[in-house]
């Protein structure tokens, strides 16, 4: 018995068409990622455009109120709402008298002084914000925390 | 048996794969779209509120009390009161302050004979007012800024749009007070803008389909800080700013 030859195979199998079909559509994931990607980094801008107003509320008064006042600080004065040394919720329990975005709340801070070294009487003040875990913010924010750091210094004599 | 072709069924069959594959494609690409589209937008706006956050902070911190003879004595309160002029409702508010001109030095614009107060004539008079978006239908105010140089002659004045998508703008004072009784005054700003998901749709109300960006800002005026400092204005060092009592 003789074997007839087969003939040569001049379309596509099934199977071909359906690797072909996932290939392309395996090319077009990066496309949609990075078309996300642009969502996602503008609500990563926005809070962390907050993070910093958060951060830098407390440099504002300090600075205002002056080195004497701060030197003394959670001694003899304080203010509701700016505990030294702790993380604390902003605008939780004490809101006090300033209007924040509502986003505040997922939020926490920490106000740390420290004296500086050397001859010129000064102290350092910096502020950390970060996200609360597990809120919004936390997902959007690619930073862990927001730094705002200044000095304050004695009057010149 | 001479298999060149395909059959009708494998055509079906690829059809609808193809149609499966096609549509979560196109599903994808929407989304895609639509979220590049409102990242987009945010990020416009917030630049935005980047901006007119900084033009304010730096109007605000220059605020001062446009009355030349301010009596020493004079309480926070009242040096507070005339320094910002607040009129209209919500949303259409004003509001109004002298500031002493950012580019120059705080001492030239204050008198040797003053006791607390700057020369009128050497501050701006600035003005921030919320007005009407052209759209009836729109929530959508537009932030003017007016600046009146040198004593708010009227003539020179320079008016400036900053936006066309403000939802919200305050000015508002508010008093820091701490546990043993002393206080500070700031300006306390709140601004929201807001932009809508589809082109050409208007903003009516806050809802689904919108974009809102919201910021804050705590600004102290170096007049305030100086006036809390001394009443009669002594100098200053940090803030470069001195007054009558120091000369």
């Amino acid at each position: 018995m003789t074997r007839r030859p087969r003939p040569p195979r001049t379309g596509y199998s099934f199977v071909e068409v359906v690797l072909a079909l996932l290939i392309v559509s395996l090319l077009f994931l990066p496309l949609f990622t990075q078309l996300s990607q642009n969502r996602r980094s503008s609500l990563d801008s926005a809070a962390e455009l907050l993070a910093h107003s958060l951060a830098e509320e407390p440099i504002e008064i300090f600075r205002a109120f002056g080195y004497r006042w701060a030197s003394t600080y959670g001694k003899t004065h304080s203010i509701p709402g700016y505990p030294l040394g702790v993380w604390h919720e902003i605008a939780g329990a004490e809101p006090g008298p300033i209007d924040r975005p509502s986003d505040s709340v997922d939020f926490w801070r920490i106000i740390t002084l420290q004296p500086l070294s050397g001859q010129c009487p000064g102290l350092r003040m910096r502020v950390k914000v970060t996200p609360r875990g597990g809120s919004r913010l936390d997902r959007w924010l690619s930073q862990d925390e927001i730094v705002a750091e200044t000095v304050l210094f004695e009057k010149p004599r | 048996m001479n298999r060149n072709g395909v059959t009708l069924l494998e055509i079906l069959l690829v059809a609808l794969l193809l149609g499966i594959v096609s549509s979560t494609v196109w599903r994808l690409f929407h989304f895609g779209t639509l979220s590049s589209r409102e990242g987009i937008r945010r990020a416009e706006r917030t630049l935005e509120g980047q901006r007119i956050m900084k033009q304010l902070r730096a109007d605000l911190t220059h605020a001062c009390s446009p009355v030349a003879s301010v009596s020493p004595d004079l309480g926070s309160a009242e040096w507070l009161e005339g320094t910002m002029e607040q009129s209209g409702s919500p949303a259409w508010l004003h509001f109004t302050f002298h500031a002493f001109p950012g580019k120059g030095s705080p001492e030239s614009v204050i008198g040797p004979e003053l006791t607390g107060g700057f020369q009128d004539s050497s501050l701006d008079r600035i003005t921030y007012s919320l007005e009407r978006a052209s759209n009836q239908g729109s929530s959508l105010y537009k932030l003017v800024r007016r600046v009146c140089p040198g004593g708010g002659d009227e003539s020179r004045e320079i008016r400036q749009e900053l936006s066309s998508h403000v939802i919200l703008c305050v000015i508002r004072p508010v008093r820091i007070t701490d546990t043993s009784g002393r206080a500070q005054w700031f300006f306390n700003v709140s601004l929201a803008l807001a932009d809508s998901l589809e082109p050409g749709k208007e903003i009516s109300e806050r809802g689904a389909g919108q974009i809102i960006v919201e910021m804050y800002d705590l600004v102290c005026p170096v007049a305030f800080a100086a006036r809390w400092n001394d009443l009669r204005l002594v100098p200053n060092w940090y803030l470069r700013f001195a007054g009558p009592a120091g000369r």
